[in-house]
């Protein structure tokens, strides 16, 4: 029984529809332009935050980074309180690595600006990191060809180099960058491997211009003294958590620190990063999505005020379904449907459409369009349908047959 | 028919759909709204940065290695920073550009004054006596550093508002003696204070010879080097100068590109109008959709009420009425509605744009050019999209329209 009177009533609001074609054309393309204004500013959005995911993700995955200085983010950062602290050391990486039960692997870093040449070109503006061998696991880099340095050659400090896609591209174009010799800060490093190419975005962190040495070369180049940074990676979040105040502990006791002691070091999670991310952008999307949902604000007062039209149209129709027995959720359902089939179409439009519109806008920027966001722009139109078809509809469920019969 | 006849039957026929009318209203209303509010917004940062920017006279130019604004990577991080002797050699060769001064940071440190010691942030700036005029400093009471303070190097010190609230709370500053990092300096003036900028106090420094700081803590330092133009005009003329100069000063070869920076008050604003640019657009476009399918609702109930009254149409044709003023009865109820509902839109997006105001703390701003605009916009839609429907009431046959029911 329900299902015979949904589908007159859908046999109804197609006709009706048909009946008026350019208004229902002009009503649909009114939410058309609602839709594809909110779902391109979410696939934006979209894109925007998971390009920064990758490169988070490029930082290392679950990774404690313990360094000198704190992230300052929020407040006042006391710096003169963190500036006379003593330096990082490279050996405190075996010494988290040996007394840590949670940690997987620790490696130490450091880095600096430089350029490395080979024969007459120049890759110049690099960052040139000296890590240890462990890096390779706490950072999310990949080699493309050739291979990372091993073990006993960060212990020996060879002078071997692992270089970014870019600078490969620059320095060898066509050539086979394997067992090539480069120069970089007066001395001959062999090239051993490539990384991945990972492409860059905003100016954010990327692998594609960096060269990555043995730390024990790079002190042996350029000396080591400051700008040390340990990085601890951990299985998973839940082990990161409990991590944290065992490498909080390991330090205190390598730093020989009092129990009444303030750290001298601090532990700094991507986190920090993270929520200081969102809470610069969040306020912006706010905005974006509010601005762009006025649209289909105004789309949806379009689809109400023609409802309200056909309602009237039909007043009479209404009596004569209402005196042969229709019910008021029969009537409702017949006008219902007929503000959500114009929405839904409408919707249907609009995301197609919104598919084009992500995929130009990533030519230049970047934007993703993912099942939910479809999902999500559907469900909008369906409640958009019924949220601005119902005070219509409930008007002409409720209307007396009597006085609308009577109506001309 | 005139003027106010076809006004009141515009009127008439809203009033007679009174809940259609508001609705139409309304959607009208959220376009405006959405236009208005975005570039009133965009306006307020604009004015947020414009003011917090005006650190320096309009007509002081600086020289550094690092361009101040950076957006995405930057080439200039391993450039040989500006030196005194470098600044010494400007000032020798310089016609156009005057009032040069340095500006050094030698060190962030304590400074103390008998018991009172201020935290350790405190900016230790050694520049001559054209500073404070370069960057629009302002003397409270005391006198600048002197000529002969700067050629000789003497130990004196000019300080900043909180230096003085913190050390001096109730004395008198002038002839006092700061020590800074077991140096001392006789204060001999005191800079009125300027706020703070982005969050960081401007006032917090103490001003010294940069000779004296030189013999303390060694010359061995990356400087700003500020210069003034004769007049504002030749700011151009005296940038080609200074770009000539310090080119032979820092030996830079003929085919490199320069390796420094030249930046002014309006090269600093440009960089900021690029960033609000691209924000004023995005409010423009993505409002200006909202107010285009507002506009589509409009011609839709200008379409529908044109059907209803196809018979009123006939009517008035069958009894002379010429397409003229039909069309007129028509654009006149599309153009009252959008005028109408402009009017409120705009008054609630300058509102909503100003809200902005409380978070940024910058003045506020009435856009006056936005208005105007919305005003005269509102009327070209209610005419481009009430035309069509009113074309289509004009070309209606009297006599097929008495006859439609």
């Amino acid at each position: 029984m329900f299902f015979r009177s949904l589908l007159e009533g859908v046999k109804i609001a197609f006709v009706s529809i048909w009946g008026n074609k350019l208004r229902s054309a002009l009503t649909t393309f009114g939410i058309v332009i609602g839709i594809v204004m909110v779902t391109t500013m979410v696939t934006v959005i979209d894109g925007i935050n998971r390009s920064f995911e990758s490169s988070m993700q490029m930082l290392g995955q679950n990774v404690l980074f313990v360094q000198k200085m704190p992230w300052g983010f929020d407040g006042e950062y006391r710096w003169w309180d963190y500036a006379n602290r003593r330096e990082m050391n490279v050996e405190y990486a075996s010494e988290i690595a040996r007394q840590s039960r949670l940690a997987s692997s620790v490696s130490a870093e450091v880095s600096r600006g430089g350029s490395v040449r080979f024969e007459d070109r120049s890759a110049q503006n690099l960052e040139i990191q000296g890590v240890t061998f462990s890096y390779l696991f706490t950072s999310a880099i990949e080699v493309e060809t050739g291979r990372f340095f091993t073990e006993d050659e960060d212990h020996r400090g060879r002078r071997v180099i692992v270089v970014g896609a870019d600078v490969a591209d620059l320095l060898f174009e066509v050539r086979d960058p394997m067992g090539q010799h480069v120069r970089l800060g007066g001395q001959r490093f062999e090239v051993i491997g490539v990384l991945e190419k990972q492409g860059n975005f905003l100016g954010m962190e990327s692998f594609d211009n960096i060269a990555i040495i043995p730390i024990r070369a790079y002190r042996n180049t350029f000396g080591l003294r400051n700008n040390i940074s340990l990085r601890v990676q951990f299985a998973d979040e839940e082990t990161l958590q409990q991590g944290e105040y065992e490498i909080e502990g390991i330090m205190r006791r390598v730093r020989r620190l009092d129990a009444t002691a303030d750290n001298d070091f601090a532990i700094n999670k991507l986190e920090m990063f993270e929520q200081q991310y969102q809470l610069m952008t969040g306020a912006i999307y706010g905005v974006g999505i509010f601005l762009t949902a006025l649209s289909l604000f105004v789309g949806g007062i379009g689809v109400m005020n023609i409802m309200y039209v056909s309602v009237k149209e039909r007043t009479k129709e209404v009596g004569i379904r209402k005196a042969v027995g229709a019910r008021y959720r029969e009537i409702l359902m017949q006008f219902l449907i007929e503000a959500v089939i114009i929405c839904i179409v409408g919707g249907l439009i609009g995301i197609g459409i919104s598919l084009i519109i992500a995929n130009i806008i990533n030519q230049f920027f970047v934007a993703h369009m993912s099942i939910t966001t479809i999902v999500l722009a559907f469900t909008i139109c369906l409640l958009t349908g019924v949220l601005f078809g119902f005070l219509p509809a409930n008007k002409a469920a409720k209307a007396e047959p009597i006085e609308s019969l009577r109506f001309s | 028919m005139n003027f106010i006849q076809t006004i009141k039957i515009a009127f008439g026929a809203l009033a007679a759909n009174k809940s259609r009318a508001s609705l139409t209203l309304l959607a009208i209303v959220v376009g405006v709204f959405a236009v208005i509010s975005a570039t009133t917004a965009v306006r307020v940062i604009d004015n947020f940065f414009s003011e917090t920017m005006t650190m320096m006279g309009s007509d002081v130019i600086n020289v550094t290695t690092q361009s101040s604004v950076q957006m995405g990577g930057s080439r200039a991080q391993r450039r040989q920073p500006v030196s005194f002797e470098e600044f010494e050699r400007l000032e020798e060769r310089s016609q156009l550009a005057r009032s040069l001064s340095p500006r050094a940071n030698f060190s962030y440190t304590t400074v103390q004054y008998k018991e009172q010691q201020t935290e350790p942030n405190i900016l230790i700036t050694g520049s001559n006596e054209n500073y404070i005029t370069n960057n629009s400093f302002d003397i409270a009471s005391g006198r600048n550093l002197s000529e002969g303070d700067v050629v000789n190097g003497r130990p004196v010190c000019l300080i900043g508002e909180d230096v003085r609230n913190t050390l001096f709370e109730r004395e008198d500053p002038l002839g006092k003696r700061l020590r800074v990092e077991g140096q001392y300096y006789t204060v001999i003036g005191v800079v009125e204070a300027k706020g703070s900028a982005f969050g960081s106090s401007m006032d917090n420094f103490v001003l010294m010879p940069y000779t004296r700081l030189m013999q303390v803590y060694g010359k061995d330092l990356g400087i700003t080097i500020q210069v003034r133009a004769a007049s504002i005009p030749l700011i151009d003329a005296t940038m080609d100068e200074l770009t000539g100069n310090l080119r032979v000063i820092r030996n830079v070869a003929p085919e490199s590109e320069n390796d420094f920076e030249l930046e002014t008050n309006e090269s600093l604003r440009g960089s900021f109008a690029d960033f609000t640019g691209i924000l004023y657009l995005f409010g423009l476009v993505v409002g200006g959709i909202a107010l285009f399918g507002a506009g589509i609702g409009v011609m839709n109930i200008m379409l529908v009420s044109v059907t209803e009254r196809t018979r009123e149409i006939g009517l008035r044709k069958a009894v002379g009425a010429n397409k003229r003023v039909i069309i007129q009865q028509f654009l006149a109820e599309a153009v009252i509605i959008c005028q109408i509902g402009g009017i409120i839109g705009i008054l609630m997006g300058v509102l909503a744009g100003n809200a902005l105001v409380l978070v940024m703390n910058a003045s506020l701003v009435f856009p006056v050019g936005a208005v105007i605009a919305g005003f005269l916009g509102m009327s070209v839609i209610g005419v481009v999209f009430g035309v069509y429907p009113a074309y289509k009431a004009a070309q209606m046959n009297p006599i097929d329209s008495l006859r439609y029911e």
